[in-house]
């Protein structure tokens, strides 16, 4: 009798039990299928609001810097196309492309560069153009795909700062005349959506669809300077700054940093070789190659200090780049002093002699354009 | 865009209900109500049903409700269920209402049955799926070829994009060190890790980067750091395939559920990279005309609702269509669907063949500037917007009214509907726009000689520059 008072018990128990914790089940996995899907991925700094500040906050504090800021080639890294500087630029013109036989025709008109040639069947417009034009612009033809995402057109022409039209660096070998391949190099979805990203500040994304009206162009402080909200954060309320500094990072950690834009060594894919002529347009990529860097840490400039060299070295990014070659020199001669027992000195030139000459000259890229060899070395044809 | 291996498929917040779930309901009211019927013949109290009744009835419910895979076992559960009831009411009730119960459960159990035999045809159910025997093409690890290349004594080191690959991919090769993978992830607690080099792939992120929760992306490193060697997609993973077309990794092979991609950058591959870009080139424009059998991974078929008159499974095909999109080949896969595009055609291979037109229109659109009449007509003909550009659709609805012509409405009506030959023979000979058309057809039907003579002629003598870029651009690719 207890035997089967206890089974009818613990029959009835269970029969409320069930439907209890088959409604939970149903509660919890509806609850997990909707969290799932809401759950969203990290998102580039760049694309994302959460860590940053604007540029007024930073301006609030920091007028020092960015009072001048905007002579800096950074605050000009794209421009929209009906921009004075750029109707100058580019409206009226007409480029032969020889290596193609194309002409090309260019138009500013209602803010936006159109693009016509007898090699592509309707016209094309490019609203944004990138490069600050210290060393040149260059046109992104953008539209919405069939995803409605926005793909791009790195355009063929680009104007350089001897003041002519030429062929986009790299585009040498395009010898298309007719269809897509006339106006450049197709950018999918997502490469648009970085080549924006390295030209700006924020870059604001919907869908993969830019979201053109909020983007804010150029290299604003946020862009490099991580975690600018908390910050601000903590300097509102009186507590120390957490704020990374470049001079804490290690000289590959602070290279890597500008890198990210301007390249890194390991992510350019395949060995890099001495006699690459390429490299010279990816700074931060040569610099890493050369002994100067390599050896930095077996340099004393002090009785505690140890040599340190990266971009910031020569390179102030919050202005223009120095054009007197004694600035820089003067940054080499800081290590290569033998007489204070630091790097050796150069055999062949005097100390007061321009360095840059033999060990980072200027090399052409094009006939429009030199880059300055950052591989610090003695070139074959400067031996 | 997050992405989620196997989206929770619960019945309910999961998206729309399609006939199978529907079906379901049904089946469990009709389960439900034969339930009730039983136990008032039986004289029971209907408030105090035993345990394992309410279990029983409650159970496949449940496992339904958690997740829509188990319709198909669940409807048998209640199927059978019923014939149970059937057969036990029977047993009850006086021999005068016996028939009449009899015939009530055996009309219900006969209905059902005919419902699940529907369902298990796939004619019905969007996206396609059949009862069938043997290995589902999705998972057929026999169509993965693929020779790791390593020293004597080394792993080689893969990774993989879903646990389906990870499944081929340990089975078929010990060789291969998965260095992870989606559930050694979970269970790692590496899913950010996991989804972030997805979305590393996706967002064309190659070079590290920083990323707002403080880790660091960018897939070269990561890749880098694991040694990885192999990387594999499966096709339903489109995007996630057309993204690494776009980097330096190839794929291996064209027909496998799972595709091997290795780094152009890795010689010991070198060779059989170009021979898969030789076959990719095939494929799209060579004198390439598929049969049905090739999609199967045994070398022979058998489908039983073929064998009874019905139409071939279209899901092959269709795998291999979105393998040969995802490629940027919608050419190739147009001529992969050829195989069953006659008679009367599976939705889902509707579909699949309205996204290869649309594929083919954009196509046209952003590499020569303009759509041609044709596709133009036939994107029109399928009447979809979705997913073609917004300037070529305003330009598609005013062209296609002004040059609509009967005989290239005809063509199209024919081309559609699966019949390439009478579209060829109804398209006119004097007309550029036709020439192209005709063309294009003969490309898709494998006829590749016939089709750069046509294009040649096209580039010879037509004024419409339009179509002078694109009989070039056609006239090219072929060998």
């Amino acid at each position: 009798m207890t035997t089967a008072t206890n089974v009818l018990k613990w029959t009835r128990v269970f029969a409320v039990a069930m439907p209890v914790c088959a409604l939970l089940i149903l509660v919890y996995s509806t609850w997990v299928s909707s969290s799932v899907q809401n759950r969203l991925p990290a998102k580039p700094l760049v694309m994302s609001t959460s860590t940053r500040n604007t540029q007024q906050r930073c301006q609030d504090c920091h007028s020092d810097i960015t009072d001048n800021y905007h002579t800096a080639p950074h605050a000009r890294t794209l421009t929209r196309a009906d921009t004075p500087s750029n109707v100058s630029d580019f409206d009226n013109k007409t480029f032969h492309n020889n290596a193609a036989n194309t002409d090309i025709h260019l138009k500013v008109t209602n803010g936006h560069l159109n693009i016509t040639t007898q090699g592509y069947t309707r016209p094309v417009s490019a609203t944004w153009i990138f490069g600050s034009g210290t060393h040149a612009k260059t046109p992104l033809i953008t539209w919405l795909n069939e995803d409605g995402k926005t793909s791009g057109i790195e355009h063929i022409v680009s104007w350089y700062a001897d003041g002519e039209l030429g062929v986009t660096l790299g585009m040498d070998e395009h010898l298309d005349s007719e269809g897509i391949g006339c106006l450049g190099g197709p950018r999918t979805a997502a490469e648009t959506i970085n080549c924006f990203g390295c030209h700006s500040s924020y870059v604001p994304v919907e869908n993969g669809r830019l979201v053109l009206d909020k983007l804010e162009p150029n290299i604003g402080c946020s862009r490099c300077h991580l975690n600018t909200r908390q910050h601000v954060e903590n300097m509102d309320a009186g507590h120390a700054s957490t704020m990374e500094r470049f001079s804490e990072l290690t000289p590959t950690e602070s290279i890597d940093r500008c890198g990210e834009c301007h390249r890194r060594a390991e992510e350019l894919g395949g060995e890099i070789l001495p006699e690459d002529t390429m490299i010279t347009r990816f700074a931060s990529v040569g610099l890493t190659q050369s002994k100067c860097f390599v050896n930095q840490a077996e340099v004393m400039v002090g009785p505690d200090t140890v040599a340190r060299l990266d971009c910031t070295n020569c390179h102030n990014p919050h202005r223009p780049t120095s054009r007197n070659w004694q600035d820089h020199t003067a940054q080499c001669l800081k290590c290569h002093d033998a007489e204070h027992d630091r790097a050796v000195d150069c055999p062949t030139a005097k100390r007061n002699s321009n360095c840059l000459e033999c060990h980072m000259p200027s090399v052409p890229a094009n006939k429009h354009l030199s880059f300055t060899d950052h591989w610090i070395r003695v070139r074959p044809a400067t031996k | 865009m997050h992405y989620v291996e196997t989206p929770w498929t619960g019945l309910l917040f999961t998206g729309a209900w399609r006939s199978s779930e529907w079906c379901f309901i049904i089946m469990w009211c009709f389960a439900t109500v034969s339930r009730i019927a039983v136990r008032q013949n039986q004289g029971r109290s209907l408030s105090k049903p035993p345990l394992r009744q309410l279990t029983g009835w409650l159970l496949p419910l449940l496992a339904v409700v958690l997740c829509r895979r188990n319709i198909p076992v669940c409807s048998l559960w209640l199927f059978l269920q019923t014939i149970s009831n059937a057969k036990f009411a029977t047993n009850l009730t006086p021999s005068g209402q016996a028939r009449k119960h009899s015939v009530w459960h055996g009309g219900l159990a006969a209905s059902l049955l005919l419902l699940m035999l529907c369902d298990a045809t796939g004619q019905g159910a969007k996206p396609f799926h059949r009862l069938g025997w043997g290995i589902a093409p999705e998972i057929d690890p026999r169509l993965l070829d693929l020779e790791p290349k390593q020293g004597s004594d080394e792993f080689v080191s893969a990774w993989s994009a879903d646990r389906k690959s990870t499944g081929m991919v340990a089975w078929l090769y010990p060789s291969i060190k998965l260095i992870d993978h989606p559930q050694r992830a979970l269970l790692g607690g590496r899913t950010n890790l996991h989804d972030g080099l997805i979305a590393d792939f996706l967002g064309a992120h190659r070079a590290r980067y920083r990323r707002d929760d403080g880790t660091w992306g960018g897939w070269v490193n990561t890749l880098a750091n694991w040694k990885a060697t192999i990387v594999f997609v499966p096709v339903e993973m489109e995007q996630l395939n057309r993204s690494l077309q776009k980097t330096t990794w190839r794929p291996l092979d064209l027909d496998s559920p799972t595709v091997p991609f290795v780094s152009t950058e890795d010689l010991r591959y070198a060779q059989v990279i170009l021979d898969t870009m030789q076959q990719e080139r095939f494929v799209e424009t060579g004198p390439w005309a598929p049969s049905i059998d090739v999609y199967d991974g045994r070398g022979w078929r058998f489908d039983i609702v073929e064998a009874l008159g019905g139409p071939m499974a279209p899901s092959p095909a269709i795998l291999q269509s979105q393998k040969f999109r995802s490629m940027n080949s919608p050419l190739a896969a147009l001529r992969a669907l050829l195989p069953l595009r006659h008679g009367r055609q599976h939705q889902s291979l509707r579909h699949e063949f309205q996204k290869c037109q649309i594929e083919l229109a954009n196509q046209e659109w952003t590499t020569f500037g303009n759509t041609t009449r044709f596709r133009q007509q036939v994107v029109h003909e399928l009447n979809t917007t979705e997913n073609v550009y917004s300037e070529l659709t305003n330009a598609t609805s005013t062209s296609v009214k002004n040059a609509e012509t009967v005989e290239m409405q005809t063509a199209v009506n024919l081309y559609i509907a699966g019949d390439l030959e009478s579209a060829i023979a109804a398209l006119p000979n004097n007309d550029d726009e036709a020439t192209y058309a005709i063309a294009m057809i003969q490309l898709e039907l494998g006829e590749s000689t016939k089709a750069k003579a046509n294009f040649q002629r096209l580039i010879d003598s037509t004024q419409n520059q339009n179509l002078n870029i694109a009989s070039k651009y056609w006239g090219d690719q072929i060998d």
